[in-house]
């Protein structure tokens, strides 16, 4: 365990990166996720300029960009739906053997998707009841706020069901293996 | 009650996403015991995240992934290696120091680990470390990332506590310093003991030559530090002028930004931050319900019926800590258990900034630890090594980790220092 003294000639680079490969998927949501986001960037730039350089702050960007906000999580939320990224606790189905693990990922699966078709249908209920309140700086309905949101609940719903139908097909198998790939297991040599 | 949070702890160890297993325990409360309106659930969690310094959480991801690009990386690792790499043990103080700069970058350190690691694991490797080695040294200075400013963990405290942020920020400086410091007691300790050379040879021309060439990515931790030290900025404010100029480094001084890259990094800003939000709404939520409850106040008075002594107090939360941080992710945990813990902290005088400090220290220790430390699991990911060596490998680490956890937990002043300097904190 050395480690092998002076080598003249990497001096100038003990650590190199090299630049990663980008792969961009299309997806609807994704697009409405980044447009919403960069309005948001907008807005909180405007505000920090106005405060800044023209010494007066534009009174409607506060809460606009709180709005904006509230957006791009419900409309990002889509995405990490998709991409199966919420942050969850991963213990039982790694330390389970894998027929009951399979047991455990469907089930999970399952109270989700019941919850995410509960939370789209309390998102358009609340859309009803928003009808008559309006925004504080400008005379907009916060009907429009809730339905970005709710449409993002919906949404989540909609990708949980292709997820849920795509694993039923091979009853969990496959997301049993996604949780433990590229992890070794015993100590031998992985084959890869 | 209790069964509400039975069905959570249930609901959430059977791997329900976090947002989901909170959301799903509150409603069975409204629906049930409280007789509310169903879609309130939804209604809460939305206007737990209506808040302006929240908007800081998606710009300092922002900033962090662009500058997340191999021509600023490179020159910030020449520069530790002109700075570490003549030491004994040179590359692992290198991997230290990185982290160290990559913290005043980015908020969070699994990002630190899964991007780096490969990278700085490879080189150590190559010059001939153990993989064990490497690995522990990679695991324990991504601790840093949300110790060092900017930090979402410490935004995410901020606001569940109602705490300053800016405070926070300053009050993270001398605890990461004091970690590093340990971190590379513990690296020359191994370095003497396993006898390990040096990795190049000191030159003072390369040191300024890598400085001058680091100064441009440098300044992105210079301007939110000293931007916040000197009262400039907010830290949302901090964070978009740290955006503004990494976009500046990437499209104009470097050419390394093109729009594919510009919208990768975009959304998966976005999925960090929609991640962490919705559980930042859905913990407000879960809150609601035990603050209306009564269940917070009861747990204090629990707690505070046995003893009263903060020592004694601050230890068993610190336990407390540990187990919970190897189990969940350290935002989820502040978002969960801050509303909790603070009538406690109050009630004994502690100063909040100083537990916020302390909390994500801690939390940020349970990353590493077995069964669950998703820094664990990705480092055993990227160094193909089996779970049960990754864990020997780090173990180790946590001596200088709880050493610093000890001296921050024991010395308030590591802490409240530069905030009260700053006039941040009385």
């Amino acid at each position: 365990m050395t480690g092998t003294g002076p080598r003249p000639d990497e001096e100038a680079h003990l650590i190199h990166v090299e630049e990663e490969k980008v792969v961009i998927e299309n997806h609807p949501e994704d697009w409405l996720a980044f447009g919403l986001f960069w309005a948001l960037a907008f807005i909180v730039f405007l505000q920090f300029f106005t405060r800044y350089v023209l010494n007066d702050s534009l009174s409607w960007t506060e809460e606009i960009a709180r709005y904006g906000l509230m957006a791009v999580v419900f409309i990002g939320a889509i995405m990490v739906t998709r991409r199966h990224s919420h942050i969850s606790v991963v213990l039982l189905p790694n330390l389970l053997p894998a027929g009951v693990a399979r047991v455990l990922l469907a089930i999970v699966d399952l109270v989700t998707l019941v919850f995410l078709a509960l939370l789209g249908w309390f998102g358009v209920l609340i859309v009803e009841r928003m009808q008559i309140q309006r925004m504080t700086v400008f005379d907009v309905s916060m009907a429009y706020v809730y339905g970005v949101i709710a449409l993002g609940c919906l949404l989540m719903f909609a990708r949980q069901v292709q997820r849920v139908s795509r694993n039923a097909r091979d009853l969990w198998r496959g997301a049993q293996r996604d949780l433990t790939a590229g992890l070794v297991i015993d100590d031998r040599e992985p084959r890869s | 009650m209790t069964v509400l949070i039975w069905v959570f702890l249930v609901v959430l160890m059977a791997g329900v996403p976090v947002f989901i297993a909170l959301a799903l325990s509150s409603l069975l409360y409204t629906h049930f015991i409280a007789g509310i309106p169903d879609f309130v659930i939804l209604h809460r969690m939305a206007g737990g995240i209506d808040s302006f310094p929240l908007l800081a959480v998606p710009f300092f991801v922002l900033a962090g992934n662009l500058m997340n690009s191999a021509g600023i990386t490179n020159r910030i690792y020449d520069f530790a290696a002109a700075t570490c790499g003549w030491m004994r043990g040179g590359l692992a103080h290198v991997n230290v120091m990185g982290s160290v700069i990559f913290a005043g970058m980015s908020g969070t350190a699994i990002a630190d680990a899964a991007g780096l690691g490969t990278v700085e694991i490879k080189a150590m490797k190559d010059h001939g470390y153990t993989t064990e080695f490497a690995v522990g040294v990679t695991a324990a200075s991504a601790t840093l990332g949300p110790i060092i400013p900017p930090s979402l963990p410490f935004v995410i405290y901020g606001m569940m506590a109602n705490v300053s942020i800016g405070a926070l920020f300053l009050g993270g400086f001398i605890p990461g310093a004091v970690m590093t410091l340990f971190m590379m007691l513990y690296v020359s300790y191994c370095a003497r003991k396993y006898n390990m050379g040096r990795d190049q040879a000191f030159n003072l021309n390369t040191l300024i030559t890598t400085f001058v060439a680091a100064i441009p990515p440098l300044m992105t931790p210079a301007i939110i530090m000293g931007g916040m030290t000197l009262g400039w900025f907010t830290p949302t404010e901090a964070a978009i002028a740290a955006c503004a100029w990494a976009l500046i480094l990437g499209v104009v001084l470097y050419r390394s930004m093109n729009f594919k890259k510009f919208y990768k990094v975009t959304l998966d800003t976005i999925e960090t931050t929609a991640g962490v939000l919705l559980i930042v709404a859905a913990a407000s939520l879960f809150g609601w319900v035990l603050t209306t409850t009564r269940v917070t106040e009861m747990a204090a008075e629990a707690l505070l019926s046995y003893t009263t002594n903060r020592y004694l107090i601050l230890l068993l939360i610190n336990i407390l800590l540990l187990i919970v941080g190897c189990f969940l992710e350290p935002i989820a945990s502040i978002s969960i258990l801050v509303p909790v813990l603070m009538p406690v902290i109050t009630k004994v005088g502690i100063d909040p900034v100083h537990f916020g400090v302390m909390m994500t220290l801690n939390l940020m220790i349970g990353l590493l630890h077995p069964p669950l430390g998703m820094v664990l699991f990705v480092l055993a990911r990227i160094s193909r090594l089996s779970i049960e060596r990754t864990t020997m490998a780090i173990l180790p680490w946590l001596l200088p980790l709880l050493a610093s956890l000890a001296a921050v937990t024991l010395i308030p002043e590591l802490t409240l220092w530069l905030p009260r300097q700053a006039g941040l904190v009385k």
